[in-house]
């Protein structure tokens, strides 16, 4: 009863707001172009072909991580356990791989099935059982990291040298993992803005309820949306083993905080229902990758890295607080 | 009143909060398990071990604690080990650098404070999401730490400070006393200062927090600084146990099995903060009872004479056709439907017939229970017994989708949008339109043009909906039921916030899925709308069906009738009285919004003013802008303080304000919280003893005093406030504020879905409070409630206070004034 006023048409906003909600909405792309100009200019190496290449390359993993991270956001949920989900579904890889000797490829579907199943686990509990996303999501975290190190005896496995030359494969220049991920991220995306299931999604992420009552399938949805998360996260996890050669207990070590770093970075609201994977993901990622790459490259210390990551998410916090208007008094 | 129950759990005194014990203990448990675990063998029950054990898990117990005061209140901290490490590093250099360990241990805590403090800024006031923004914190200060120094550790502490942490008084390690110091320090300060029990208040409730004058904000913002605090006491703990400071000491990892240390216990309060932050789950019954209570608010009864009138006469020319038809074989009809609400009967066998091609009124007052009965139709809630027959087969609605798949159409009051997605995504989102496995945009968009232009819109169907005004919102929603020739329409209120062109559109769109036969169920409070439009009446009364039958056999004044029941006009509690003083209050020309325009009224001392005006006429909003829950965009507010009129802020006045919400359970109680704590919420400040501390006597006796004096009904005052009646709990409201003896109250519907008895109790209870001195002004939908006790009328109409009546006014004037045709007869 109480926000009859709310939501005046656009044409009533002035000049000025329309100037600052435009800066809001694409300032963030400004602001990485002048950083690109900015490690291109003081160093030699960082604006070639070759360093591009390099950092798609590097980013290409966490970038299809956060695609799926993306999906449980957009439903207004969340999912920090894609870094253990990584580390599970790879460690049983690597078991079949190395242990029983099955074939690699048949190992790596095995993989993404892993990933499928833990999501679905996820989302039993999230949706099946009611329990907080951040909560439930946080104690699969945990146990299936130590599943993780169970699985693998807590060593590092070396992969056969055929598997091991797959991370590097190239296309002429490009890696083929750059093109694999590229090929997830669009998928998403389109999965996300032009399925009924991606829309479904996103009105889940407007308001639980109202999709509720307007007899959408919420439930299987939010369950699907787990699922697609684990399994991106499996293959996330698959894509940095490969690039590494072989299976390590830190994979995917804090891969749910940077997940969530590039969606927040990227402009989708954690309250759901907000902003669009391409190109949100692809800039995040790409934001945190120029970042490091261009401090590596000016031989800044290694660990200002970690410093200015973390501006970089107070920043792209601060603008989301802003758009949404949530600084306004008590909304809670 | 037996008052001596106690909570379980008391050792000393103290009642120990549960969100602070359980995770310690856990935390202490499962440290020792696996601590003791890794040194299994022989020693694994030595003395020695144990103690070693106690010393290691120390420091963690401090952060668990610090933690707890972040999770209580509905948030998280994941910066703490990083805000640990980065204090401990910076005061071991300052140290080691020579510095006092008297200026370096308060150098931790100021840093791992003022770092809290920062979270606590972002969450608290720019309303950023917790976990991102400690996310970001931890990311910035852990990066600083490893940066300063590149990732080696900080040794060659001074002797004395280390020293001072292996000293073993009686046996005892200092970082262990430290814990116990601590632990207990923190269950003080969640037990017995204001600030605990505002935190507790919040992490339950914000919204009836902030109602009962708590600074949630302050509250929220404090909490992080506190847990801040914490982190730098065991990083002080910790820097010592070690001899060094580094940053990876507090790596990720710890963070999350704080977190889930605390969680075990305090997850309920994570849930909570979600909730009240608008993503969480809700119980669709209960909640739908509680937030929709308007379709079941208030009957307008304009008045007979033209309407009456005017009904006549397009009875006979028109629609009146199809009334009075056999009803036997109606195409939807509920059978006995019961359903109760935690024990409350909410619907008691309800039935209702309605026929393809009629439009059929339900009508009812105050909780007679038409939403639940709609709500029941539209499978939001889940009937407890009866039958429903669609075309004589009985069907069971397990869920909105199963109501939908029947054929039944439900246009909910409230704004049921999704504001983030385009107008036709809103109107097709249940029926897309595909292409393959896409959706097909252009398709969708033609559709929907076609829909919005048949509703009589005129805004594009690819704007985003949050950027239209309510009443095109409202018109989106009306566009969606279009979409699949429903057979049976349920409209709740459709025209609340409609213009009258827009309004008109409806109605024609309503004939015209009469005319292709559909059944329409038509909720509204206007009676002149149900006249010219509906052809058969359903009354409600009490959860049960009262009468039934085709318009033209109903005059108005036999509907109000059958909807009051044989309510006689209550007794006068109070002759009306004059008042000619100066005021103690003066509004002057408040406005908000379009809820609130140019309001001005004075409020004398003793006086009892009513605000009367119809649901959405803005009385609501009128009350809450005088105190700040709702901001005015203008007007000026004074206060009598001695003598002269002294301009306030919302915010001073709501601090002399007694406020009695409409949303009792919402924003009026915190209901898992005891009686007693729900009383002197309040006036916590006035029973401060030494320390600043609340005396658990003062606290008791004052309670207690308040349960008599209104006679509250309860066990004990340990009971939740949650398992009073409504009539008990809305005592325990009144008397929240009886306890701080404000000379202002703003009542909004303070008997609302109150028995017969529990109304005429808080009305004497509002007298008394005028007699004691204090102004009142009071809101309520039922015009007979107010006539028993004011001594002049506000009316209140489209946000505008209307006209001014005394207290002899009678019904029918103030009926007439509040529809917006003001009588001729007005004083």
């Amino acid at each position: 009863m109480t926000d009859t006023t709310s939501g005046l048409p656009p044409a009533i906003l002035s000049r000025s707001k329309r100037l600052r909600a435009a800066t809001l909405e694409h300032g963030f792309v400004g602001v990485l172009v002048l950083i690109f100009l900015f490690f291109a200019l003081s160093t030699n190496h960082f604006a070639t072909i070759d360093n591009v290449i390099a950092m798609l390359h590097t980013m290409a993993p966490i970038m299809v991580i956060a695609a799926g991270m993306a999906v449980v956001v957009l439903s207004g949920k969340l999912d920090i356990s894609v870094g253990s989900v990584a580390l599970l579904s790879m460690a049983v890889g690597s078991f079949l791989m190395n242990a029983l000797h099955v074939p690699a490829p048949l190992a790596f579907v095995a993989v993404l099935l892993c990933g499928a199943l833990l999501g679905a686990l996820n989302a039993i509990i999230v949706v099946g059982m009611g329990i907080n996303s951040l909560i439930a999501t946080l104690s699969t975290m945990i146990a299936l990291r130590g599943l993780g190190f169970l699985v693998s005896g807590g060593n590092s496995v070396e992969f056969a040298p055929a598997v091991r030359a797959l991370g590097n494969l190239t296309i002429g220049p490009v890696f083929v993992d750059i093109l694999l991920a590229a090929a997830v991220v669009l998928l998403v995306h389109l999965v996300h803005v032009r399925t009924p299931y991606g829309r479904y999604l996103n009105a889940i992420g407007n308001g639980e309820e109202v999709a509720t009552r307007i007899g959408l399938p919420v439930r299987l949805v939010s369950f699907l949306s787990f699922v697609i998360s684990g399994t991106l996260a499996s293959l996330g996890g698959l894509m940095t083993s490969l690039q590494v050669g072989g299976f390590t207990n830190f994979l995917g070590t804090g891969a749910e905080f940077t997940a969530v770093a590039i969606v927040v970075v990227g402009g989708i609201s954690l309250f759901g229902g907000i902003g669009a994977i391409v190109p949100g993901v692809i800039l995040g990622a790409f934001t945190f990758e120029v970042m490091e790459n261009g401090l590596n490259q000016m031989s800044a210390n290694p660990f200002a890295y970690r410093l200015v990551t973390g501006i970089i998410i107070f920043v792209a916090m601060y603008v989301d607080s802003l758009k949404s208007g949530r600084a306004e008094p008590d909304t809670a | 009143m037996t008052t001596t129950d106690t909570a379980p759990g008391i050792t000393w005194g103290l009642r120990l909060p549960p969100g602070l014990i359980y995770p310690i203990v856990i935390l202490i448990l499962s440290a020792t398990i696996l601590v003791g675990m890794s040194h299994f063998g022989s020693t694994f029950l030595r003395y020695n071990n144990l103690i070693n054990i106690l010393i290691q898990t120390s420091s963690l117990g401090v952060f668990a604690i610090g933690m707890s005061f972040v999770m209580i209140s509905g948030g998280i901290d994941l910066s703490m080990p990083a805000t640990k490490a980065f204090a401990s590093i910076l005061g071991a250099a300052y140290m080691k650098s020579g510095g006092d360990p008297a200026v370096g241990l308060p150098i931790i805590m100021l840093v791992a404070t003022i770092i809290g403090s920062f979270n606590g800024l972002a969450i608290a006031f720019r309303g950023m999401t917790p976990f991102v923004v400690t996310l970001a914190t931890m990311t910035v200060v852990s990066g600083a730490s490893v940066w300063l120094t590149n990732s080696q550790s900080v040794s060659g502490l001074p002797d004395a400070y280390t020293d001072f942490f292996l000293w073993r008084p009686a046996g005892i390690p200092i970082p262990v006393i430290m814990l116990g110091v601590i632990a207990i320090a923190a269950a003080i300060l969640m037990s017995s200062t204001v600030f605990g029990r505002s935190l507790r208040a919040v992490g339950y409730n914000p919204k009836a927090a902030r109602v009962a004058r708590i600074p949630v904000r302050r509250v929220i913002f404090q909490s992080y600084a506190l847990s801040g605090f914490f982190a730098g006491c065991a990083g002080v703990m910790l820097t010592a146990r070690l001899g060094s400071a580094s940053a990876n000491v507090g790596n990720d990892g710890v963070v999350l099995d704080i977190v889930s240390g605390c969680v075990v216990r305090g997850h309920q309060h994570l849930r909570r903060g979600r909730r009240s932050a608008g993503r969480g789950r809700r119980r669709p019954g209960h909640h739908a009872d509680q937030q929709q209570p308007e379709p079941a608010r208030r009957v307008l009864l304009r008045q007979p004479r033209r309407e009456g009138r005017r009904h006549h006469r397009l009875h006979q020319s028109g629609p009146g056709r199809h009334a009075g038809e056999v009803v036997s074989g109606a195409y939807l009809h509920l059978k006995g439907i019961t359903k109760r609400f935690s024990g409350v009967l909410a619907l008691d066998g309800a039935e209702l017939r309605v026929n393809r091609g009629e439009v059929h009124a339900l009508l009812g007052a105050n909780g007679a229970g038409k939403s639940t009965l709609m709500n029941v139709l539209g499978g939001v809630v889940m009937k407890d017994a009866g039958e429903i027959l669609i075309d004589g087969r009985p069907v069971e609605l397990k869920g909105p989708r199963d109501s939908i798949a029947n054929g039944i159409a439900f246009v909910h009051q409230e704004l049921n949008v999704l504001s983030s997605m385009t107008v036709a995504e809103n109107i097709f989102i249940a029926d897309l339109p595909t292409r393959g496995p896409l959706v097909d945009r252009d398709l969708m968009e033609e559709r929907a043009r076609a829909l919005l232009e048949r509703v009589g819109a005129r805004f594009s169907p690819a704007t985003r909906l949050g950027s239209l005004s309510t009443g095109d919102q409202q018109l989106v929603k009306i566009a969606r039921v279009l979409v699949r020739n429903p057979a049976i329409v349920i409209f709740d209120e459709p025209t609340s916030s409609l213009t009258s062109r827009e309004r008109e559109r409806l109605f024609d769109i309503i004939r015209a899925l009469r005319k292709g036969g559909a059944a329409i169920i038509y909720i509204t409070h206007f009676m002149d709308e149900m006249f010219q439009l509906c052809d058969r009446i359903t009354v409600m009364r009490n959860g049960e069906v009262v009468g039934t039958g085709a318009v033209g056999d109903y005059t108005s004044p036999d509907l109000v009738w059958l909807m009051l029941g044989d309510v006689e006009q209550g007794e006068r509690i109070k002759a009306p009285a004059r008042f000619t003083g100066e005021p103690f209050l003066r509004v002057r020309g408040l406005n908000r919004g379009a809820a609130v325009r140019n309001v001005d009224f004075d409020l004398r001392p003793g006086e009892i003013v009513g605000l009367w005006g119809l649901l959405g006429s803005g009385r609501t909003e009128l009350l809450r802008s005088l105190v700040g829950l709702d901001a005015k965009d203008s007007g000026e507010i004074r206060v009598a303080v001695g003598g002269t009129l002294e301009p306030v802020t919302p915010a001073q006045l709501h601090r002399m304000t007694g406020f009695v919400t409409e949303d009792r359970r919402g924003e009026g109680l915190i209901l898992p919280l005891p009686v007693e704590s729900n009383l002197t919420l309040a006036s916590l400040g006035r029973l401060l003893g030494r320390l600043r501390l609340i005396r658990p006597s003062a606290e008791r006796s004052l309670a207690d005093d308040l349960v008599s004096r209104l006679r509250i009904k309860v066990a004990r005052l340990s009971q939740p406030v949650r398992t009073l009646s409504g009539g008990n709990q809305q005592k325990v409201v009144f008397g929240r504020w009886l306890a701080t003896t404000p000379p202002l109250f703003l009542l909004d519907e303070p008997t609302r879905g109150l028995d017969v008895s529990a109304k005429t109790e808080i009305l004497k209870l509002t007298v008394q409070l005028a007699r004691e001195g204090a102004s009142v002004l009071v809101v309520s939908s039922e015009l007979e409630e107010l006539m028993r006790v004011c001594d002049r009328y506000l009316v209140i109409s489209r946000g505008a206070i209307v006209a001014e009546y005394p207290g002899d006014a009678t019904r029918d004037d103030l009926l007439d004034a509040a529809s917006g045709t003001p009588s001729t007869v007005a004083a």
